[in-house]
């Protein structure tokens, strides 16, 4: 029964998403095209925020890496699309598993700072090797949409909005996949109680880097797609204002949800656009925006709205039930 | 040339040394907040750099170096007071993730507002003395060296102060255990409250003594928040001489190495030192143990 509701779900936001660019004007639809990119970015890093409850501050360096890995791909060995993508997340996931590696040794909030350093030892070695493009990083040429027997063009928006649509409900899926999997139910033990899902005999250690890795993988996606649309890629898709908004996004949205953090995403980046063309420091806003909601959402839009319209709901039912 | 390469690496220990005084400073009050608050502060750079502007500001209508100094300590921990008050106390005792967020919010608001009061351009500020002193083949200014005597002296004087005053008392017990130390009828939440603005304070006064070396930007907080939780992390949660020496250490590495290579592969340099010591002594080198 779930299932099939899920499938209607589905069904009618594709639906949505796909009739969208009909709709909307060019700039909105390119406007969507950075939300569906980013949003993807959030969702990787609900994988290991909200369902391992490791805190990655460091998501910039796989977003970004992913970037550089594509770019690099088109720029050094005239890769194609399919070949530039590949090569982005390759180099995101190298990257997640060494890290993750480190994250055996040390716990908590120091490995939260091993992920912002890394990071951060990534963005300066990217901004200071000319191997790398340097301060200018890269501008390469987007190669065409190869599918064997048509090609299209990704300079035309639309396809670009199909390409990253394509690509983010995949992830999306088997983001859903993974943590409904076995796995994934491992995960989501760890960050319930870490001492106990080792206790039952898991291997916590294999399984944290595992969630890592496995975001890293989504986060190369969305950094190779961002780089592909914008056609250059910059050592500030590394700065660690990124990952700070990813994990702002991430709360905002709800934790847990997978789909949650694409809607935080969505309205931070809908509220930063109608602000900025009303006010010209319009960050003033929305960094006071990210201290109010933490402090009063702290489940997130999701989240709030299950608990006020659902779980309230069940639980005054349940209450109720007892109470009888 | 042999010469030339002692007296540069001289000149850049020397220059190690007051960096590395800066950034224990900011590093000190993280790492205080850290370890009695359970507060991963984010914004502590910017603590420093609106302190860097609060004194250039001051500097610039009084002359006077030293009380621009002094209205920068106030006014930053005043702030410190106040953003504790409205954005750490009502989130307290949720999971560190929450006041990271929240402090990185504030983080982009300072910015942000910042650049809104007082532009782009960066500022200067004058050194408060001109005098340079001989130094082997070559001339140091003075100022430097009176800003690694104020460091040391601001070191003595909270060294002093945790051991020696009842306040002091408060705080270390509250570091231990925060529980035990309520039940003992510590105010647990002044001692967070004072925490926070000292540590505010304390980066305030190196962002003002930092600002006639360099100039007064607003990124400067985050061009000093990484290496500061680095030295954090090296020196150990809540330990004063930790800070001090991991500070020193890695401004060292970075000062030092940039004699040789690029600043900016020196930084990746330090960088790679908090991973190494992580790696083998993951409690930092000079830990205090914290009873959970």
């Amino acid at each position: 029964m779930g299932n099939r509701r899920f499938y209607i779900q589905l069904v009618v936001i594709l639906g949505l998403f796909i009739v969208a660019p009909f709709v909307l004007t060019k700039y909105y639809r390119q406007f969507l095209t950075e939300i569906l990119i980013w949003g993807l970015l959030a969702m990787s890093l609900d994988l290991i925020l909200g369902y391992t409850g490791i805190v990655s501050f460091g998501h910039a360096a796989l977003f970004g890496l992913g970037a550089y890995g594509a770019a690099m791909a088109i720029v050094k060995m005239k890769a194609g699309l399919w070949l530039a993508i590949a090569c982005g997340m390759t180099t995101s996931v190298l990257f997640a598993i060494s890290v993750g590696f480190l994250s055996i040794y040390v716990r908590g909030v120091y490995f939260t700072i091993i992920t912002l350093v890394s990071a951060e030892i990534v963005h300066t070695i990217m901004l200071a090797t000319p191997f790398f493009g340097g301060e200018n990083g890269l501008n390469f040429q987007v190669p065409p949409i190869n599918l064997g027997f048509v090609t299209f063009s990704l300079l035309n928006p639309t396809n670009f909005y199909y390409l990253v649509l394509f690509f983010f409900i995949l992830s999306y899926l088997l983001c859903r996949r993974v943590t409904q999997s076995p796995v994934g139910k491992v995960f989501q033990a760890i960050k319930d109680n870490e001492e106990r899902a080792r206790a039952v005999g898991y291997d916590v250690r294999k399984y944290k880097i595992a969630a890592f890795v496995i975001s890293g993988l989504f986060s190369g996606l969305s950094g190779a797609l961002y780089t592909l649309l914008n056609r250059y890629a910059n050592p500030d898709f590394l700065s660690f204002i990124i990952s700070g908004e990813a994990v702002i996004w991430t709360l905002i949205g709800g934790m847990g949800t997978l789909y949650g953090p694409v809607l935080g995403t969505g309205i931070v980046m809908i509220i930063g656009d109608s602000l900025s063309s009303w006010i010209e420091n319009y960050l003033i806003i929305i960094g006071l925006m990210f201290i109010v909601s933490v402090i009063f959402l702290p489940k997130g839009i999701v989240g709030t709205i299950k608990d006020r319209f659902f779980l309230r709901g069940r639980l005054n039912k349940d209450w109720k039930d007892g109470a009888a | 040339m042999q010469e030339h390469l002692i007296q540069q690496i001289l000149m850049q220990a020397l220059n190690g040394l007051v960096w590395g005084m800066i950034i224990a400073l900011v590093a000190y009050g993280l790492s205080l907040i850290f370890g009695i608050m359970d507060v991963v502060n984010f914004a502590h750079g910017e603590f420093y750099m609106v302190g860097a502007y609060v004194g250039w500001f001051a500097i610039k209508y009084t002359h006077n170096f030293w009380l621009g100094l002094l209205v920068a300590l106030a006014f930053v921990a005043l702030a410190g007071i106040l953003v504790e008050a409205f954005t750490l106390r009502p989130i307290r005792g949720r999971d560190p993730l929450y006041t990271l967020m929240a402090m990185f919010g504030l983080s982009i608001f300072t910015q942000q507002l910042i650049l809104a009061i007082f532009g782009p351009l960066a500022k200067e500020v004058k050194e408060p003395l001109a005098t340079k002193i001989p130094f082997f083949a070559f001339e140091y200014p003075l100022y430097r060296l009176i800003v690694v005597g104020i460091a040391f002296a601001i070191f003595i004087f909270f060294w002093l102060f945790l051991q020696k005053t009842k306040y002091g008392v408060w705080v270390r017990a509250t570091m231990q255990d925060n529980v035990m130390a309520s039940a003992m009828g510590i105010p647990v939440k002044l001692v967070y409250t004072l925490t926070f603005a000292l540590g505010a304070g304390i980066a305030a006064t190196s962002g003002v003594l930092v600002a006639p070396i360099f100039s007064v930007y607003q990124t400067m907080g985050l061009s000093i928040i990484v290496s500061a939780f680095i030295v954090v992390v090296i020196g150990g949660l809540g330990s004063l001489q930790g800070s001090v020496v991991a500070a020193i250490l890695v401004a060292e590495l970075q000062t030092l190495s940039s004699v040789w290579i690029s600043p900016t592969y020196a930084k990746v340099f330090s960088f790679l030192a908090l991973i190494f010591v992580l790696l083998f002594r993951p409690q930092g080198l000079f830990s205090i143990s914290k009873r959970r």
